[in-house]
């Protein structure tokens, strides 16, 4: 059964790892160039300055690699792929072709023909997408430290655990679905749709009610603002004596720095005003947390999604 | 113990019954002809048969067992598909090594043999070969598993003449060195009649007919007279009537000598009766009929 499987996807097989091994050596050219011109100075003046304070190192790296971040939607689509091109003919083909016919009534039985197919595919699947992952979380990691930002939809997609948990996910729903329909022009349709449906709905409603936020409250300090380097920032408003959202550039204005001239003056100003900032953020420490939680979900589907797989070919294509 | 055991066999899709009420015993060592109209429910039978479908009611056995559930048998069974599937991409002799691979039995060398002596050749791709050559390689995949049942669905019907009797030809000869059951199904008669000895008719999924031909054929007569109802000693049910305005043309199953000498009664060719068969009369299906069934309560 393994030669049967290696024999019927073999092309597919090395079409998806050579497409992975060009991607993998753009990554590592770019990214070996990337981190080297990172770790030349400007690692070091964030470890000891923060984030927003190297303007000229910080902008020269953002001219010369923040184009590269426009590629994040390209690599969206790569779990995509591999659900479209290898998950929805996977059994969908045989059954346009009739082959399974062919297959069932040999000296195997369809259980040991699917689980061989899934293992194979899974496998590689599972395989490529951990090396994907490895690779493209170093790879993002100056980008991350450049801004401090790895938190943000869009760019939390791209690194740690998630890109192999969305491949698997591709892939189940492709075989699912072509198992399901039988065909796979529909199948593929069904994936995409899918896909691309569940990847829209989980970033932008589902993921930030993950755990609840975490709501800070302090009195603002005109001229320093207080920024979140890492976290996922929903909201940071700033509120008056009387509850009003007012903006930032009014606490200043009311109480401007220098017509105070100590720290104790200037907090005095502000709380006889009754400023208050609200902020509302998913801490820096969570990204794994959240990262764990997605992947998980992610991960979960794929493996209900396989069992309706087998569940339909033992008893629904009988 | 019969290559094939069905008791009140059912298979349902939906409210449709594809296959209902089948309770048929087909003996080994017969080449064994299915045949019915399109959707007759004989490849849902041969499906069931090989356990591709789970019966709905009923049960079927193959080589004695039931073939979901000790799916061991099918190492003992070769089963062709209609429109014989293979896998494109690959050459005849990867198809080979495919059942090789799959099956504990293999007679690689004879299906060498076979092929070879087609002209096939093993290393071209099997969607270059023409429909012909695809029905033998499938063909040459189920006998070299050594089978002790062979079935076949509609295995000629999309192929010329000239290599539809090619094909017949190289199973006829199969068949007479192994002494295999084969169990063929058909909507050509004319291919029947030359390669069977045994006949299975579905129609409106119930079988209608299942025995040796011979014997159906010793059953049935063709009887030709003066316009009237076919009543009398030896006639034990007609098949189908025609009429014209002078004239009546039955064909009926016999249980003695007919006693109407005004019947001219005439052997009737497998042909004709399958005909008859397909085109049965069928009880309550137009008001023409309602005469037959006073005639067959009176039997």
């Amino acid at each position: 059964m393994t030669w049967l499987t290696y024999r019927q996807h073999r092309q597919q097989a090395l079409f998806g790892a050579s497409a992975v091994a060009l991607i993998a050596v753009f990554l590592l050219v770019t990214g070996l160039h990337m981190s080297s011109a990172f770790h030349a100075g400007l690692s070091r003046c964030l470890a000891v300055r923060g984030h927003g304070n190297c303007g000229d190192l910080e902008g020269a790296f953002e001219s010369r690699f923040g184009t590269l971040r426009q590629l994040v939607p390209f690599f969206m689509g790569l779990p995509l792929l591999a659900g479209l091109f290898w998950g929805a003919p996977l059994v969908a083909r045989e059954l346009e072709q009739g082959t399974h016919r062919l297959v069932w009534t040999q000296g195997i039985g369809r259980l040991r023909w699917l689980s061989a197919k899934l293992v194979a595919l899974v496998g590689l699947t599972l395989a490529l997408a951990v090396a994907y992952a490895a690779l493209i979380t170093w790879w993002i990691g100056p980008l991350n430290n450049s801004t401090g930002d790895r938190f943000q939809p869009g760019v939390f997609d791209q690194q740690g655990v998630v890109p192999v948990a969305y491949a698997l996910f591709a892939v189940a729903l492709g075989i699912a679905a072509g198992t399901v329909l039988g065909r796979t022009m529909p199948a593929m349709a069904v994936t995409l749709v899918g896909f691309v449906g569940l990847r829209l709905i989980v970033a932008g409603l589902v993921r930030r009610h993950f755990v609840s936020a975490v709501t800070m409250k302090y009195v603002p300090v005109p001229g320093a603002d207080v920024t979140h380097p890492g976290a996922w920032v929903f909201s940071q408003r700033t509120y008056n004596g009387f509850g009003r959202l007012v903006s930032p550039f009014d606490v200043a204005s009311t109480c401007p720095p220098n017509t105070h001239p100590t720290t104790a003056a200037l907090d005095r100003c502000v709380r006889a005003h009754g400023f208050l900032n609200v902020d509302v953020i998913e801490p820096a420490h969570r990204f794994w947390l959240f990262q764990g939680i997605e992947g998980g979900l992610y991960a979960g589907l794929a493996v209900a999604l396989l069992a309706l797989t087998v569940w339909w070919v033992r008893r629904r294509l009988a | 113990m019969s290559a094939i055991d069905a008791e009140n066999l059912g298979r349902r899709y939906g409210s449709h019954w594809a296959l209902r009420g089948c309770s048929l015993q087909i003996p080994t060592g017969r080449v064994v002809g299915l045949v019915g109209p399109n959707g007759a429910g004989k490849t849902t039978l041969l499906h069931l048969a090989v356990g591709l479908l789970d019966p709905s009611e009923g049960r079927i056995a193959t080589l004695g067992s039931d073939p979901r559930r000790h799916r061991e048998v099918l190492e003992r069974v070769g089963f062709v598909a209609q429109d014989t599937p293979l896998y494109p991409t690959f050459t005849v002799a990867d198809t080979l090594t495919l059942g090789r691979r799959l099956n504990r039995n293999w007679d690689d060398v004879a299906a060498r043999e076979r092929l070879g002596a087609l002209d096939i050749p093993l290393g071209r791709r099997v969607a270059n070969l023409s429909g012909g050559q695809r029905a033998q390689v499938s063909l040459a995949l189920a006998l070299a598993k050594r089978p002790q049942l062979l079935l076949l669905d509609e295995p000629v019907a999309s192929l010329d003449p000239l290599a539809r009797r090619e094909f017949l030809q190289s199973l006829m000869d199969a068949v007479a060195e192994s002494g295999i059951t084969v169990v063929l199904s058909s909507h050509l008669i004319a291919d029947l009649e030359r390669t069977c000895d045994f006949l299975v008719l579905l129609r409106q999924a119930e079988v209608r007919l299942a025995d040796d031909i011979e014997t159906i054929l010793a059953r049935h007569r063709l009887l030709i007279g003066p316009r009237r109802h076919g009543t009398g000693s030896g006639i034990a049910r007609i098949v189908r009537e025609s009429h014209t305005d002078k004239q009546s043309t039955l064909v009926v199953e016999v249980d003695g000598p007919i006693a109407d000498p005004a019947w001219s009664v005439n052997e009737i060719d497998l042909e004709e009766l399958v005909l008859a068969y397909l085109g049965e009369t069928v009880r309550g299906s137009a008001p023409a009929v309602v005469p037959l069934q006073r005639v067959e309560a009176g039997v």
